[in-house]
């Protein structure tokens, strides 16, 4: 049976091969075509990209003898909402510009027995419901550009790359990565890393003692953790508040004129880097850590009092809300180079 | 699919939220036309999901907001938070109706100013506010309303912060002990209560120096984050718990 060549294109190895065959009429479009048209001639004996794509999977099993594959595909309109729960394994999600939620991946035993899938419309679902919980399945799912993504994991790692619409992932121990634009980003991991590559409408993301890892911008970012790392990385923010107990607080971008940055901590230390000609104004405050700003020449000088030490100051013209507390992490305010500052 | 034999839960939670292929639909639409409790079930998950959705997802109002209506939205937010995520451990009722008893009044922690000073009653305050919530001489044992309890920072009373501080540590402890009955992995649990360590211990510091300097805006608010990461944690351990 003939399989157009465009089925194909889940099947190559790669995310960065499938964006690319995604849009044909993109800069990536030739390369696309050839990788397809090699998965399509190579097809009669055994395609690359499906044995390099399922060489990946069982080399990630535990036990690879004892895994089945599955494959599944249904309409999801484009921008449909899909559920993924796999308790013990991983999930990776891209995306296509076809309005179908297409899934390989390999389940043991005990989640075979558990494996649901089913998608119709506007909505579908998918995931491992059983009551063995070491049951272990790992997936790749392919979903419309603008859909939205709710996904959960117990302890397998989640990886997404390209959603459109919105995401929510959420897992107990598993690494969270997320690379891509999506109009709100909501992000949960108790012990594992969060990390963020893109430029999300809206992003949320905590962890308890993962590290928060965001290289991008966004209009409304925050950022939370206990004693998690936490690093903002990249282009300007309107709204940014990040807030540790014990965890260590690195912001380097900039900050959108008018906007606000919250950065509060208890004995974490806060690193803030801004552009030198950025138009803020500082409060920065701390009862036991050391204070350090070399963002301004003119700096006010440390008041102390009952509120702890305390500086107030102007960076340009003013007008972006800055503010900083800590209980006894140690604050630095410095200037960064080559970040605009105003929006 | 006969009117006396009820769907599964699930598959009736599919139904509402729209997933059930048209086959299905069928059957159930039948099913429910006759069967009024289904039809209630059907209508309740679809009308959690509405206004599921149309919460919003922080407890974070824009600075500019006048503190009443932060007052007010964070009213609102804490007790859909604590309701779902007991509603996800499948704790009894009256648990949950306790719970969000207490967290009404969690929203004057938005109350707190960022300006103000200490004025002369924080000494004799200190003590009150030193002791934990609930504890002998500690701030949940003193008597709420009296004139005597208005500390002078921007109209923010002791009353509301001792309040606020009693109902966060007992929204803790019941979300504690809903997390402990519940079917909890113990890396998962482990991993809480390492995390609420953490939490307590900085807990711990801040209130300590707040009984030094009980005017501190500053302390104030580091308190009351600390309770707040610490409901926050137990509610995100409460979700990932759930199994779907």
């Amino acid at each position: 049976m003939s399989r157009p060549e465009s089925d194909l294109v889940p099947r190559l190895a790669t995310p960065r091969m499938r964006r690319a065959a995604a849009f044909p009429g993109g800069p990536c479009a030739i390369a696309a075509r050839a990788a397809a048209t090699l998965v399509a001639a190579a097809r009669a004996t055994a395609t690359l990209g499906v044995t390099a794509a399922f060489a990946a999977i069982l080399a990630s099993a535990p036990s690879a003898h004892a895994q089945q594959a599955v494959e599944r595909r249904a309409q999801l309109d484009a921008d449909g909402y899909f559920r993924i729960w796999n308790p013990a394994g991983s999930v990776r999600v891209s995306t296509w510009d076809r309005d179908t939620v297409w899934l390989r991946g390999t389940l043991d035993a005990g989640a075979r027995r558990g494996f649901y899938f089913g998608s119709a419309g506007p909505a579908g679902k998918m995931g491992v419901q059983t009551g063995a919980p070491e049951a272990r399945a790992d997936f790749e799912v392919v979903l419309p550009r603008n859909a939205t993504v709710w996904i959960k994991t117990t302890t397998g790692s989640i990886e997404v790359e390209g959603v459109g619409g919105g995401v929510d992932a959420y897992s107990v121990t598993g690494e969270v990565r997320v690379n891509g634009d999506p109009r709100t980003l909501f992000v949960e991991s108790m012990a594992g890393a969060v990390r963020v590559v893109g430029v999300p409408g809206t992003l949320r993301a905590k962890t308890g003692g993962g590290a928060i890892v965001f290289r991008g911008s966004s209009p409304d970012v925050t950022l939370a953790t206990v004693s998690g790392e936490l690093v903002l990385e990249g282009g300007a923010v309107r709204r940014g508040i990040l807030e540790s107990v014990s965890g260590a607080v690195r912001f380097s971008g900039g900050l959108e004129r008018g906007g606000s940055l919250s950065i509060q901590t208890h004995d974490g230390a806060v690193d803030l880097a801004l552009p030198r000609d950025v138009d803020a104004d500082f409060v920065v405050t701390t009862l036991d850590g050391k204070l350090t700003q070399r963002l301004v020449r003119e700096s006010p000088g440390s008041v102390s009092g009952p509120r702890g030490r305390e500086q107030q100051f102007t960076a340009g013209a003013g007008g972006a809300e800055v503010r900083v507390r800590t209980f006894s992490g140690a604050i630095v305010v410095r200037p960064i180079e080559g970040v605009a500052g105003g929006g | 699919m006969s009117t006396d034999q009820h769907p599964d839960p699930e598959r009736l939670s599919d139904f509402a939220e729209g997933l059930l292929p048209s086959s299905e639909r069928a059957q159930f639409e039948a099913h429910l036309a006759a069967c009024a409790a289904c039809r209630e079930e059907v209508e309740s998950i679809r009308g959690l999901r509405a206004g599921l959705a149309a919460l919003p997802r922080e407890l974070e109002p824009g600075a500019d907001l006048r503190p009443q209506i932060r007052r007010e939205a964070g009213v609102a937010r804490r007790r859909a938070r604590n309701r779902a995520a007991l509603r996800d451990l499948r704790v009894p009722l009256a648990a949950a109706a306790a719970t969000l008893v207490l967290a009404t009044a969690g929203a004057t922690a938005l109350v707190v100013r960022t300006e103000g000073g200490a004025g002369g009653r924080d000494a004799e305050l200190a003590g009150r506010i030193a002791a934990p919530p609930g504890g002998p001489g500690g701030v949940a044992g003193t008597a709420a309303g009296a004139d005597g309890d208005r500390m002078d920072v921007d109209g923010v009373t002791l009353a509301d912060f001792r309040r606020l501080e009693s109902d966060y540590a007992r929204a803790a402890e019941e979300l504690l002990a809903a997390l402990d009955g519940a079917d909890v992995s113990a890396e998962t649990s482990r991993l809480v209560r390492e995390n609420l360590r953490t939490i307590d211990r900085a807990l711990q510091e801040s209130r300590e120096a707040l009984a030094r300097e009980p005017g501190s805006p500053l302390l104030r608010q580091l308190v009351l984050a600390a309770h707040e990461q610490k409901l926050d944690v137990l509610r995100r351990a409460a979700r990932l718990s759930a199994r779907s």
